[in-house]
């Protein structure tokens, strides 16, 4: 993958001194002032091994030019994955180098361990160096920038410069596998992976056909009827997709624990969205928190990747504090869409935020992400505590949910998310077939 | 295979023990209680330098007035006598700065600098000897024979280290 690139001139660079050459310059021009103040031609002697010293080390300045490039074997992954690249460096003449990829995010090197950094002994470019990292969160990560610094062999000064920024690359959340969905606000015919050979209204194109009593004024099309000089309607499939909004609950902390809670909220949102991507429904996502994403329902492929991106841009979030971004007010979602909260219920404002949609007429349902076993053990009686606590607020939560007519369900760690939409699917076709039946909704 | 990042704090540890060789080789040939006061400052200026490269300056500065002020006592040792004190001055400066050089999370080999640092205390000490024998002449004939000594040296030295 060709990495971007930046005009080399703009790259920040300095001269970094070595920390004894001040030291040489000032012992020696010291003892020549002192030796010409006593008139002690001696004293002068002492500082003349640093005066030459440091003259060496000056002749030898830092190479004038310096350039390099991060080349990554794969843009993309899925968290855990290994991502090979390699690191071309390239200067004039002879010189020592030390080069570092710094700034990177989201991943952890695996060789070089600890740092992306070599130390190369004294020779000529260009110098291919390969590197290993491992896709540790999600999201859209930086791999920071290719930092190189150099000095001719006995130099006394060296040349610091930023050569390169490194490639960015896209981590997937690891798939969940999900065979069940929820089933859309307002279904309609059925949702299926293929367009059935009914027509009716929607806006899948099937053909155009000359007016006839009872089709509705809304379907002429204008142009075709100027055209053939009498009136033509323009005949789609019917609707037969659902829309669903998912309001991911994207309040985080710098904490590792945050993270992988935030993380699995989000492997949830995009299994439910993806098994609704591909049974032809409109999908949306609104993520609040300490950033904000907001895509308006679509469907189709590029849907799924545009909600992919959006939620990459979430992990990108937790990764990167410089990429947050400020709540916005509140999003109005479309009148027939049945939103689906994934939370951990750490947030305190995710409940009244999924009950103003309920109260708002949509059909509401919330998947609470248990992350109880992220949870410090309480080892004190402090710890325990804190524990409960945490424990009880979130069941607070969860019963204000239930209390406002929100059906919730429970993501547990080892269950994964099928069993949570399948008691969901059940609560809503109860609550469904109650309204039918002139029962009141429990 | 030597992992050199382990094997900083021995460096470290070396250049301590140059400059309290230093010390104690100022202290015997200087015969005089204040050395060893003045041998203790400048060990601590060294180890202060092991901690932080910026110290490196006062290191230096700290022995060349060690090494000084043998040179202007009255009747103190003849100023050849001195050359070990100036090679060990040199010597501690340029491990310390092999040593903050090696302060990076990766690996970093000194190899070189080590032998770099050998050639540097010839140098110094050559240089030193070389301007010394300019020096005996008393007065300003004295100062312009060493000023000329030592602008050879700084000459010589520089084309020689011109770099490819």
């Amino acid at each position: 993958m060709a990495p971007t690139l930046e005009d080399p001139g703009r790259m920040r660079w300095a001269r970094r001194p070595d920390p004894k050459l001040p030291a040489y310059l000032v012992a020696g021009f010291g003892a020549l002032v002192v030796a010409i103040g006593s008139g002690r031609p001696e004293i002068a002697a002492l500082g003349a091994p640093f005066l030459v010293l440091a003259a060496v080390g000056l002749t030898r300045r830092g190479p004038d030019r310096l350039s390099g490039h991060v080349d990554m074997s794969v843009s993309s992954a899925v968290e855990g994955d290994l991502l090979d690249g390699e690191v071309t460096v390239d200067w004039d003449g002879t010189a020592e180098v030390d080069v570092i990829l710094a700034g990177w995010r989201g991943v952890v090197p695996v060789s070089p361990t600890e740092v992306v950094g070599w130390s190369l002994p004294p020779g000529r470019g260009p110098v291919t160096l390969p590197f290993s990292l491992q896709a540790r969160s999600w999201g859209v990560h930086s791999l920071g920038a290719l930092w190189v610094r150099a000095k001719r062999p006995g130099g006394y000064t060296s040349k610091e410069q930023k050569v390169n920024l490194a490639p960015t690359i896209r981590v997937f959340p690891t798939p969940l596998r999900l065979a069940r969905m929820l089933k859309p606000a307002e279904p309609r015919t059925v949702a299926g992976m293929h367009l059935a050979r009914v027509r009716g209204s929607g806006t899948d194109f099937v053909e155009m056909r000359p007016y006839q009593p009872g089709d509705r004024f809304r379907d002429i099309s204008w142009s075709t009827s100027a055209r053939m000089v009498e009136p033509w309607v323009r005949v789609n499939h019917p609707e037969r997709t659902g829309t669903v909004v998912i309001l991911l609950d994207a309040v985080f902390s710098d904490e590792k624990r945050s993270k992988e809670a935030l993380a699995r909220a989000a492997r949830a949102a995009w299994a439910v969205a993806s098994v609704h991507l591909r049974a032809q429904d409109r999908v949306g996502l609104l993520a609040r928190g300490r950033t904000v994403a907001w895509l308006p329902p679509r469907g189709g492929r590029r849907a799924r990747w545009m909600l992919l991106e959006k939620l990459l841009g979430v992990g990108r979030a937790a990764e990167d504090l410089l990429h947050r971004k400020r709540a916005r007010s509140r999003i109005h979602v479309p009148a027939d869409a049945l939103v689906v909260g994934v939370s951990t219920l750490r947030s305190q404002v995710f409940a009244p935020d999924l009950l103003h949609y309920r109260r708002a007429g949509h059909t509401t349902v919330a998947m609470v992400v248990d992350i109880s076993d992220l949870l410090p053990a309480g080892k004190d009686p402090a710890g325990t505590a804190a524990r409960r606590i945490w424990l009880a607020q979130r069941e607070v939560e969860h019963e204000s949910l239930e209390r406002g007519g929100v059906p919730t369900s429970v993501i547990t760690a080892d269950g994964g998310a099928g069993p949570a939409i399948l008691a969901l699917r059940r609560r809503l076709d109860a609550s469904r077939k109650a309204i039918v039946g002139g029962v009141a909704e429990p | 295979m030597i992992h050199w990042l382990t094997r900083r704090p021995t460096l470290g540890g070396l250049a301590l023990a140059v400059a309290g060789l230093t010390g104690v080789f100022v202290v015997l040939v200087g015969e005089a209680p204040g050395y060893a006061h003045g041998a203790t400052f400048y060990f601590l200026l060294a180890f202060l330098a092991s901690v932080s490269p910026a110290a490196i300056a006062a290191q230096v500065l700290g022995g060349q007035l060690l090494v000084g002020s043998l040179l202007l006592v009255p009747h103190g040792p003849p100023p050849i006598q001195l050359i070990p004190a100036v090679e060990g001055v040199i010597l501690t400066a340029e491990l310390l700065s092999i040593m903050a050089r090696m302060d990076t999370p990766f690996e970093s080999h000194p190899r070189n600098d080590l032998r770099r640092a050998g050639f540097s205390v010839l140098i110094g000490a050559g240089v030193f000897e070389a301007v010394l024998l300019a020096s005996p002449f008393p007065g300003p004939t004295g100062l312009l024979a060493v000023g000329l000594a030592s602008g050879a040296c700084v000459g010589i030295a520089a084309l020689l280290a011109t770099p490819d």
